[in-house]
């Protein structure tokens, strides 16, 4: 490819815009807008992992806008009224048409290579010592996405030349990303249409769980489906007859056919745990994921405190050990808690930034009283219940007063709440000591077996520590 | 500065016409057959196509162009068939043209896009700068080649499209109404370049102003209703008008007079 006119035509075309508007409109969103990206172990800079699939969601937005704009570009030729002069030059088609779609290939792919420059230089910079290989299939196939998808509205443009054409194709692409788009509400990430069709569409669901990558066969099985897409559009681009048209259909359908053919029919072989992330890495008795591996060392310190005081506060019933949560949950669903073992989610509002002593607190308290429902960026289920972890811990690090493990609320409904924490904490007090170890170790049993009422309203617990039910 | 120059540029030449066409029909659009039984022979020179609107020089240019494929009889260009596709190529790389609605990309300066349009028709990547600047200055644009198309006027953009037909120094230049846009002045140096062009190439201009073919051409084809009316210098066009005839100069007359016996053989305009 000629390198000066590669330059001529990104200075005079409309080319590089669908990669401006890709740089620039994710990272709008994504530094701009405090959203749930900004937030926990799937937060968009936590690990790499999360950061490509973040990058891949957000096509979500760009995919329809790309194509409308690669078909704006397409009908330069047309609006130009170049076509005819076009035809009597010697060059070939094909090696015509490479030259916008080259330009196009380019700036899609530099704006897109650096979001993902960004997110990486977040990602190095931030705290995950973890750095998998996983993650660049899935940036890989996104590029390819945007580059595929651009060219096939410049050929679809081509073919039809109409000011129609741009939003069209953009309104049939936002069709189709909403239709195919999967949510990752369940335990595993699925879509309303077959989970083949879904993965058609090069936009990922909205990253929630840590551990979770793309397998191998998606990645596959989209490449193979967008080089299809890429090949049409080329094809369609460099036509100069109504047979050559017809034929270029071909590379997308075979492409689609065997996409199908590779990608999987079912959500549990599309999203799958990364085996080497989740993987184990322990000190003594406290074990964390490899993903998670730079929190260990603080973690086995505070463990050992917080493991000492659990033993004082609940005898026998405490546990021994301390395990990062790595169980894939659906959105709200209940956790599932054993007693002998301490269970870590660093998404849990308690955990989140927690260090020094404020670590060793949300240890005990989970250690204590775990929570059954996830109290997160996402699911504040257990908000309530905070009230009650605060007074078990305050109870077992003998507190002179009761000390909030959250920062004061502004809700009504929780003001409620720790009002009513107050005066059971007072009455727990008040309780001869024997009775006080009592209840804690109900308060225990009960939030280990999940057998609570309430959606973590901590409302009926509250009732057990103030001695007013009978258990 | 030297003009680029390839293997069929400096090759000898062996054919006789540098376009030769027998009983050519070229249909424009589905029905209509625009060009209808031509004979004409073309070789080195400038040659002005004259004609009525409607009498088909814009098919016959396009057909010559490549851009039309004859619907019968046969064309030679530069000594080859039209219409095998392997030799199109290498035609393409040795013709000119400027089509008469010329199109351009706006945003390009009237040096990038000369530069684009030599690439399209594969002048050896080296030669290119040097083969723009001399396109740029024959047509006198050469203080306004890095302007953009957008900002020229209507007889620059004229001349910008001249520009991007001769860069690739072709043996066969067709120019479907050059003149159109072009100021008086504009025009007296756009005559002499086309004498100078006519001196190594086949030019094919196609034009409704007398006055034109008159300075600029060494020949005249004059064209009505699809088919060959006359062929011959401009002073034989002269000869063939009277007083009788209508038109402000000889050639005029001339023109009119062959026009109208055409009209009274064909019988049907």
């Amino acid at each position: 490819m000629n390198v000066r006119l590669l330059r001529i035509e990104l200075r005079r075309s409309v080319a590089p815009w669908p990669g401006a508007v890709v740089l620039g409109g994710s990272l709008a969103v994504l530094f701009l807008v405090h959203g749930i990206w900004w937030e926990g172990t799937a937060g968009w800079t936590a690990q790499w992992t999360t950061m490509a699939l973040w990058t891949r969601y957000l096509l979500g937005f760009w995919w329809s806008l790309v194509v409308g704009m690669g078909a704006v570009y397409g009908l330069r030729d047309s609006r130009s009224r170049m076509a005819e002069l076009l035809t009597t030059t010697p060059l070939p088609a094909w090696h015509r048409a490479a030259l916008p779609a080259g330009a196009t290939a380019l700036a899609l792919a530099s704006g897109f290579g650096l979001l993902v420059l960004v997110g990486g230089v977040e990602v190095a910079l931030g705290a995950t010592g973890y750095l998998p290989l996983g993650w660049l299939p899935i940036s890989l196939v996104g590029a390819l996405a945007l580059v595929a998808t651009a060219v096939f509205g410049m050929g679809v443009a081509r073919a039809l030349p109409s000011v129609l054409t741009p939003p069209a194709l953009t309104v049939l692409f936002l069709l189709l990303t909403s239709l195919l788009q999967q949510s990752s509400d369940g335990v595993l990430p699925s879509s309303v249409v077959p989970n083949r069709l879904a993965l058609l569409s090069p936009v990922t669901a909205e990253p929630r769980e840590m551990l979770l990558t793309l397998s191998g066969s998606v990645d596959l099985g989209q490449t193979i489906w967008l080089l299809g897409l890429l090949g049409t559009g080329f094809a369609l681009l460099s036509a100069v007859n109504r047979r050559a048209r017809l034929l270029a259909v071909v590379p997308v359908l075979v492409g689609a056919a065997l996409a199908l053919l590779v990608l999987p029919a079912a959500p549990r072989d599309t999203y799958v745990v990364d085996r080497a992330a989740a993987a184990l890495v322990c000190d003594g008795p406290v074990c964390v994921t490899q993903a998670d591996r730079s929190r260990l060392p603080e973690l086995a310190l505070r463990s050992k405190e917080a493991l000492r005081v659990l033993h004082d506060a609940l005898g026998a019933q405490a546990p021994n050990s301390v395990r990062e949560d790595t169980q894939l949950r659906a959105l709200s669903d209940e956790r599932r808690l054993s007693a002998g073992v301490l269970l870590v989610d660093f998404d849990d509002r308690l955990f989140a930034d927690a260090t020094g002593e404020q670590l060793t607190r949300a240890l005990v308290a989970a250690g204590i009283a775990p929570s059954c429902f996830a109290n997160n960026a996402r699911e504040g289920g257990g908000q309530g219940y905070v009230a009650v972890q605060s007074i078990a811990t305050s109870w077992a690090l003998h507190d002179p007063r009761l000390r909030s493990l959250e920062g004061v609320s502004d809700d009504p409904y929780l003001s409620d709440v720790w009002a009513e924490a107050g005066v059971a904490w007072q009455r727990l007090l008040a309780m001869p000591p024997a009775a006080q170890r009592a209840q804690i170790a109900e308060v225990h049993a009960t939030a280990v077996s999940c057998e609570g009422t309430g959606v973590g309203s901590g409302t009926d617990e509250l009732s057990v520590l103030a001695g007013k039910v009978s258990r | 500065m030297t003009p680029a120059m390839s293997a069929a540029d400096t090759a000898p030449k062996t054919h006789a016409w540098e376009i030769r066409a027998t009983g050519l029909k070229v249909r424009a659009g589905r029905r209509k057959m625009a060009v209808d039984g031509l004979d004409l022979s073309l070789g080195t020179g400038t040659h002005g196509l004259l004609g009525p609107n409607g009498a088909g020089k814009t098919t016959l240019i396009r057909a010559l162009a490549t851009v039309l494929r004859p619907a019968a009889g046969e064309l030679e260009l530069l000594g080859g068939s039209v219409g095998g596709m392997a030799d199109q190529r290498a035609l393409r790389r040795r013709i000119g043209y400027l089509p008469q609605e010329f199109g351009y990309y706006r945003r390009f300066t009237v040096r990038e896009f000369v530069e684009y349009m030599a690439w399209l028709k594969e002048v050896p990547k080296a030669d290119i700068p040097a083969a723009v600047q001399r396109a740029v200055e024959r047509v006198g644009l050469a203080d306004r080649a890095d302007h953009r198309m957008k900002t020229l006027s209507g007889g620059m953009v004229r001349r910008a499209g001249i520009a991007q037909a001769i860069v690739n120094d072709p043996t066969l230049l067709l120019l479907d109404e050059p003149t159109a846009g072009l100021d008086p002045a504009q025009r007296l140096r756009f005559r002499e370049l086309l004498q100078e062009l006519g001196r190594e190439a086949c030019v094919v201009v196609s034009t409704h102003l007398v006055e034109d073919v008159a300075a600029a051409c060494s020949d005249v084809v004059l064209f009505a209703d699809g088919r060959l009316v006359f062929q011959g210098t401009p002073e034989e066009l002269a000869a063939a008008g009277g007083s009788e005839h209508p038109g402000d100069s000889p050639l005029e007359r001339g023109y009119s007079a062959l026009l109208h016996n055409s009209e009274q053989q064909g019988g049907t305009w």
